[in-house]
């Protein structure tokens, strides 16, 4: 093989993979921000499904209740995701006083829709 | 030649890698349900939420379930009706823990 | 052995390893609810409990006074007055049955009677002397039952509230449940009365401001302008219990009597000033 004609193809397969995987990581971004996200926000506001309004001030909230905290810079107060998706799972299983329902483990939410509030509070 | 196929399939990777996933859960949701297994799980849950009902703990939707998942049972949809019928199942024995749980743990909330 | 009876196992066992717990008695109960909401709320008497969420919330309470000025459940009152006075087809009448021939006695009940073993709320005593009167009883929360109760409140406006609980193991017990019920988390969503009552009395969940326990049972029946209507204790008792996605128990149920018992007892020394009228 001559070697000219293997260091061009060498540097094709390069640009083409990189290419193929900013456009895999692309499309998965944009699914983050605008679908995930915005789905998120509506679990998170909704009565009926999180209702985490009910509780908490968040964002452009209207009306939100105050028996926990503001929903601000969960990224600093949770930087273990996992934690964050404990509390919102079974906030119990830490504090078996916590008024907050175990939306997890009780079925409020499905794991999907956790998934999608704990993206969209990183966005807080 | 063995760099042309790793391309073809990274680039098939990533054009299929949405698509890719709806037939995959077709599949689940087209599992063969029995009959017998459907008719087993709604009476499981029926047991489970009189157990709820017994400590005095049952939760809103359960019955609620229960007579959907029947009517799904009668309608023919038995996945539906297995799921339906699991879900208030789970309820059943959640809210029974609860009332475990609870029949120790409310005398640390009184005032004192 | 079903799962009432393990749970009961539990609680027993628990109260025998726990021997502090049973010495507690109803009195040091109540001292200690009153205390805790006026360290909480320092600033209002607590003889402001009785308004409602009307003592935590200045705003609120203006919109209520105006309410009060023309009483919407003025028609309540004056149809309860005509009820209670109108004699059964065998003659007798109402206040055959209650102490003071019925006028100024809310304030007594929920009371435990040792003969039948457990607690009569007013409403069950309303339907229980028409029962023995040959009458039919009265569905709860029907207009009439509330109409009845709603002058019986009205007329005991002032007086202090004054339940009793006798030194008798079935009253002791009843008690104990009622207070067993309310302190336990409940439903799909996890809440206990206090949960939201006492721990977080005068927060907010969204728009709704929170009451505080103390005083809850002074004012009922209630004219809930939402629903164009009277509504009795247990009623809303049945709408918290659905709220937090439990099935509900039905009103007069032994459960909704025995919270009752232990709610009233907890505001005893407040005065009786339903009926109220609430948004």
């Amino acid at each position: 093989m001559n070697s000219v004609a293997w260091q061009v193809r060498k540097k094709l397969i390069i640009l083409l993979t990189s290419l193929i995987c900013l456009a895999v990581l692309d499309s998965h971004a944009d699914e983050v921000d605008d679908g995930s996200l915005e789905q998120g926000k509506q679990l998170v506001m909704a009565r009926g499904k999180g209702n985490c309004l009910a509780c908490h001030a968040i964002d452009d909230g209207k009306l939100p209740g105050n028996l926990g905290p503001p929903l601000l810079s969960m990224r600093l107060r949770f930087p273990d995701e996992e934690a964050l998706r404990a509390q919102i799972w079974d906030a119990t299983e830490r504090n078996s006083n916590s008024r907050m329902p175990p939306f997890g483990k009780h079925g409020i939410l499905n794991e999907e829709e956790i998934d999608m509030i704990v993206e969209y509070l990183y966005s807080l | 030649m063995k760099l042309r196929i790793f391309i073809l399939l990274l680039a098939g990777m990533s054009l299929c890698s949405a698509p890719c996933r709806l037939p995959a859960q077709q599949e689940i949701s087209g599992l063969q349900v029995q009959e017998e297994q459907v008719a087993s799980a709604i009476d499981a849950a029926e047991t489970a939420r009189q157990n709820a009902a017994e400590a005095g703990a049952e939760w809103l939707q359960t019955n609620d379930l229960i007579r959907d998942a029947r009517e799904a049972f009668g309608n023919g949809q038995w996945q539906l009706a297995l799921s339906l019928a699991q879900q208030a199942e789970r309820q059943g024995q959640l809210a029974v823990e609860q009332a475990l749980r609870e029949s120790v743990a409310w005398r640390e909330r009184v005032v004192r | 052995m079903n799962m009432r009876n393990i749970i009961r196992l539990l609680s027993l066992g628990l109260c025998l390893s726990w021997p502090v717990y049973i010495f507690g008695s109803p009195e040091d109960d109540r001292i200690a609810f009153q205390a805790y909401f006026q360290a909480r709320f320092p600033d209002v008497p607590i003889s402001e409990y009785v308004n409602g969420i009307y003592a935590l919330d200045e705003n609120a309470r203006e919109q209520w006074e105006q309410i009060e000025e023309f009483p919407p459940y003025e028609f309540a009152v004056e149809n309860g007055e005509l009820l209670f006075n109108r004699p059964f087809a065998n003659g007798s009448t109402y206040s055959e049955c209650f102490d003071n021939q019925g006028p100024g006695v809310r304030q007594l009940y929920p009371r435990f009677d040792a003969e039948r073993g457990e607690v009569i709320t007013l409403e069950l005593a309303i339907n229980l002397c028409r029962e023995v009167n040959g009458e039919s009883a009265y569905s709860y929360n029907s207009d009439e039952l509330n109409s009845l109760s709603a002058y019986m409140a009205w007329t005991s406006r002032g007086n202090k509230i004054d339940v009793v609980i006798p030194n008798d193991p079935g009253a002791l017990a009843a008690y104990e449940s009622g207070k067993q019920f309310y302190y336990s988390k409940r439903g799909q969503l996890n809440f206990a009365c206090s949960d939201c009552h006492v721990i977080s009395a005068g927060l907010y969940v969204r728009a709704d401001h929170l009451s505080a326990s103390l005083g809850h049972p002074s004012h009922f029946p209630v004219y809930r302008s939402k629903f164009g209507k009277m509504i009795s204790l247990h009623s809303r008792f049945y709408g918290c219990v659905r709220d937090v996605r439990a099935k509900p128990f039905e009103e007069q149920s032994v459960e909704y009597r025995n919270l009752e018992y232990f709610l009233t007892y907890m505001s005893n020394g407040l005065i009786v000033n339903g009926p109220g009228a609430r948004k």
